[in-house]
């Protein structure tokens, strides 16, 4: 049980480790990088359905013909 | 040519032309027919456990073009993604808009919905998704990795039963000798394994 696994396919030599600082510091960022891009990405399926309904498309309209758009 | 089941010699037997030709030329000349025959080559496999990140190093070569990863989970502690990010000397490949990837997992009765989606805006590349409450299992192939050109990957797996597919690139030429895969949360108990297509 570590955090990380590095292993040297040539050799077989196999090292376990705690995250290194810098690789703590880009779990961070990736966090964060990934949590923006979600945000975005909810946007644009917030809009997508804004724009459905403004067509005259109900929930269950929206719902039973793009049901991954409606997954919200 | 066809494989004869080798016979026994014991102390004192006259080695024959008929016992050699048979025994060791005929089978010998059979099982390289057959092993040319394989179309692909075990590299390394890896059993995680509670793991956050496995990184792979010298595992991509000049060997092979194309890749297989496969990847199963007995048990996770989240749900989360997993990450791949390509590297090369102990070094993972990380820059600003270089991976781009899209995922998409069966939704309802002729309907996919998004997994994961990023237009080349993001520093990995997803390949696929654990639960806490179910094995998984995710299946990769990636093309050129270690040619110094945009490597591609393509995706197929599962979790607790709902099936994605998807793929990805990495736009930077860059020839790369391994892989870290991580788990965007939580941590993985499984195995990895990785496969060399041959090339003829």
């Amino acid at each position: 049980m570590s955090d990380v696994v590095e292993i040297w396919a040539d050799t077989g030599e196999r090292v376990e480790r705690d995250f290194t600082l810098a690789e703590q510091e880009q779990r961070a960022q990736d966090a964060k990088d990934r949590e923006k891009a979600h945000a975005v990405e909810a946007k644009v399926r917030l809009d997508a359905i804004g724009h459905a309904k403004s067509l005259g498309f109900t929930d269950e309209m929206i719902v039973f013909m793009f049901p991954g758009l409606a997954e919200l | 040519m066809a494989y004869t089941a080798p016979g026994t010699a014991v102390a004192g037997d006259v080695l024959t032309a008929a016992f050699w030709n048979s025994n060791v030329r005929d089978n010998t000349e059979y099982l390289k027919t057959e092993a040319d025959l394989i179309g692909i080559d075990h590299l390394n496999s890896t059993t995680l456990t509670a793991s956050s990140s496995v990184n792979l190093n010298n595992v991509f070569s000049s060997a092979y073009t194309s890749y297989r990863i496969i990847l199963t989970t007995t048990s996770a502690v989240t749900d989360a993604l997993y990450n791949i990010r390509f590297r090369v000397g102990g070094v993972d490949a990380s820059g600003a808009n270089t991976y781009g990837y899209s995922l998409v997992q069966s939704a309802s009765i002729g309907a996919w919905a998004n997994l994961d989606f990023s237009n080349t805006a993001a520093t990995s590349g997803t390949i696929g998704y654990k639960t806490a409450t179910g094995r998984t299992s995710t299946i990769v192939d990636i093309h050129g990795p270690a040619v110094a050109s945009p490597t591609g990957y393509t995706v197929s797996g599962q979790y607790s039963g709902i099936p994605y597919v998807g793929g990805g690139h990495h736009n930077v030429s860059t020839a790369y000798d391994g892989f870290t895969i991580t788990a965007a949360a939580g941590n993985i108990t499984g195995t990895l394994r990785v496969f060399g297509y041959r090339n003829s």
